[in-house]
């Protein structure tokens, strides 16, 4: 019966392609690690920005008559979508307002440490002799020392405030990027660039400059990126010990801590900030191993 | 003789090794790189060819000796001085994948040498730059491309837009064609030849390879474990040379037919360490021509011809 055709004939196969800038760009995006990209955005930039306008209420707003309210669709209502704490206060609303201090803490944390630590790296790589000397010791010295007990101790003196968060999210960090900026460096100065640049009479500010420096941003960027799960969490668990933010500060290690003689009978205090930080931190660390596979030259080559 | 615009004198460089001793890299060098010429050092590896050019380029410091550019030591240049000498010198090293910065565009990789003297306008640095493109070969829209999209050959001829820009007087070639590909040699050999020329720079040529040193230089300078053995017209080192290792050294390129015989002189051994020198002429455990005990004790002083060329060694000229 000649009523079916082959699905395979020639007519099919001679069809050309319509576009062929399309599907290129598709994959390109496709590479692109989407999923932890928007919750990037979705959870930490957006809310971090928006916060008060996105927030149904105000992350210190009291509702006694709403206290200890489940979400939505485990016997709660909509006016509360993840329920509220003994005080009232709405979680959603109180876990949006952290995303901003997520963001800020490790924003400034490390801009400032990656500022200090790449400038004492360079100075340390490329001077090498005494100053490398005593850089590289206080690196030991910083790597030796818990963030925790130091975060005890800063809280201790000058009580519990956001700078003193950032002091200690600095001294964890700039150590990691003196170290390794400092090891590329070594081996930078020793390249055939560098000697042409001298033999050219560049000084020593223009060789880092213009040489050394645009070889390690690369790797700079892709370990600051890197970190912002690590600071994220490393707040958090300042804040949960009480030596962090002080409260009543929403931030998400603070929120966490809030629920915690409740874990039982309410939930989801602790659980939807525990939630955020745990999609934040894993989803900006995928991002990172990307970004590292995508501007190292030599993966670069393969794709 | 035109005058001479490097002069090396009495140099030598020793490194030390811990325990309080010294290893001596180069020792006593004296040469001269007359204006407008080309001077070649050859020798094996290890025997001090680097360590001579990165004291004339200033890269590092002599323990004895001196390095006159134009009649100047260059390691007591401070200021406008060292600004000048920096200008007159330049350098194309071996291998063009290393010596050119990976994140710099061809355009400021070449003007480097002019944007650190600080004097020169924009618009004079993008014409000198086209000018020199111009010179190596190169066309003027590459200039806005990276390194990463030349060959070899085309990075080799950036290094040496880069050496020219500052019009110096003397560039040292640091082995400026090994790592090119044979094809591609004689194109880049030509090219110095030409630029010699026009330009009437001269050339410091650090090569093992004696096909690049006889086609490109003048004078010929061997050296054996940090020392000059002979030294003298090209001509002359070429078509008679007079010290054993150099005749040994010479043998081991290939014959120009291949049905003229063979007449390669087999060293034996390696080359000595430079840790433990040998004793008296540092040559004779591998010379096939010692003369015996006078070998082993002394250090041959170096004499020289009527026709200018200078020897060391026991046998003298014959």
């Amino acid at each position: 019966m000649p009523t079916s055709t082959p699905v395979y004939g020639p007519d099919k196969m001679d069809t050309p392609r319509t576009s062929r800038t399309l599907p290129r760009a598709w994959s390109e995006l496709r590479s692109w690690p989407l999923i932890p990209l928007a919750i990037i955005t979705l959870v930490l930039l957006v809310p971090g920005l928006f916060a008060d306008i996105l927030a149904p209420y105000g992350p210190l707003e009291i509702d006694m008559r709403a206290r200890l309210q489940p979400p939505v669709f485990f016997g709660g209502d909509w006016s509360h979508v993840l329920g509220t704490d003994r005080l009232g206060r709405d979680i959603f609303s109180r876990t949006l307002h952290g995303a901003y201090y997520a963001m800020s803490i490790s924003v400034t944390g490390i801009v400032v440490g990656v500022v200090i630590g790449t400038t004492l790296g360079l100075i340390a790589g490329y001077a090498r002799g005494w100053a490398d000397t005593i850089i590289m010791r206080l690196v030991d010295i910083s790597l030796a020392l818990p963030a925790i007990l130091l975060a005890l101790a800063l809280a201790a003196m000058f009580g519990p405030s956001f700078q003193s968060v950032i002091a200690v999210v600095v001294f964890v960090l700039w150590a990691y990027f003196a170290r390794q900026v400092r090891a590329e460096v070594l081996s930078l100065r020793e390249r055939d660039f560098v000697a042409r640049a001298r033999v050219a009479g560049a000084s020593h500010f223009r060789i880092l400059r213009r040489h050394i420096f645009p070889n390690v941003i690369n790797t700079v960027v892709v370990l600051a990126t890197l970190q912002v799960g690590i600071v994220i969490s490393l707040e958090a668990s300042l804040s949960f010990l009480g030596i962090g933010i002080p409260r009543p500060t929403p931030t998400w290690g603070i929120l966490v801590a809030d629920g915690r003689e409740l874990i039982v009978t309410a939930w989801w205090i602790s659980f939807f900030p525990g939630l955020a930080i745990l999609l934040v931190v894993l989803s900006v660390n995928l991002f990172g191993d990307w970004l590292r596979n995508r501007l190292d030259p030599k993966t670069r080559q393969m794709r | 003789m035109t005058k001479p615009i490097l002069q090396v004198r009495g140099l030598s460089r020793s490194f030390p090794i811990g325990g309080g001793r010294d290893v001596q890299a180069v020792q006593d060098l004296n040469f001269e790189v007359p204006a407008g010429q080309t001077l070649a050092l050859v020798g094996e590896s290890g025997c001090g060819k680097t360590t001579t050019t990165k004291m004339i380029l200033r890269l590092d410091s002599p323990t004895h000796g001196q390095v006159l550019v134009d009649g100047q030591d260059v390691h007591g240049l401070r200021g406008s001085g060292l600004r000048d000498y920096r200008a007159k010198v330049q350098a194309v090293f071996q291998d063009p994948f290393a010596s050119l910065s990976p994140r710099m565009r061809v355009r400021d990789i070449v003007a480097e040498p002019l944007e650190v003297q600080g004097h020169h306008s924009r618009k004079e640095i993008d014409r000198r730059v086209h000018e020199v493109l111009d010179a190596v070969g190169l066309r003027h829209d590459q200039a806005r491309n990276y390194p990463h999209e030349f060959s070899g050959g085309q990075r080799q001829r950036i290094a040496i837009a880069s050496a020219l820009v500052s019009r110096p007087e003397l560039i040292v070639l640091d082995e400026p064609v090994s790592a090119l590909d044979v094809s591609i040699r004689s194109q880049i050999m030509n090219l110095f030849k030409d630029l010699q020329e026009e330009f009437g720079v001269s050339y410091l040529l650090v090569a093992h390879d004696l096909a690049t040193t006889r086609y490109l230089a003048d004078q010929v300078a061997v050296m054996y474990l940090g020392r000059i053995v002979e030294y003298g017209p090209s001509e002359q080192v070429f078509n008679d040379p007079q010290h054993p290792y150099t005749k040994a050294l010479f043998s081991a390129a290939l014959p120009s037919h291949p049905s003229e015989p063979d007449t390669e002189i087999m060293l034996e051994g390696e080359i000595p360490s430079p840790l433990a020198p040998p004793s008296g002429c540092a040559f004779h455990p591998r010379c096939q021509l010692r003369l015996g005990e006078v070998c082993a004790r002394d250090r041959p002083r170096p004499e020289w011809s009527d026709t200018g060329v200078m020897l060391a060694c026991h046998r003298g000229f014959g």
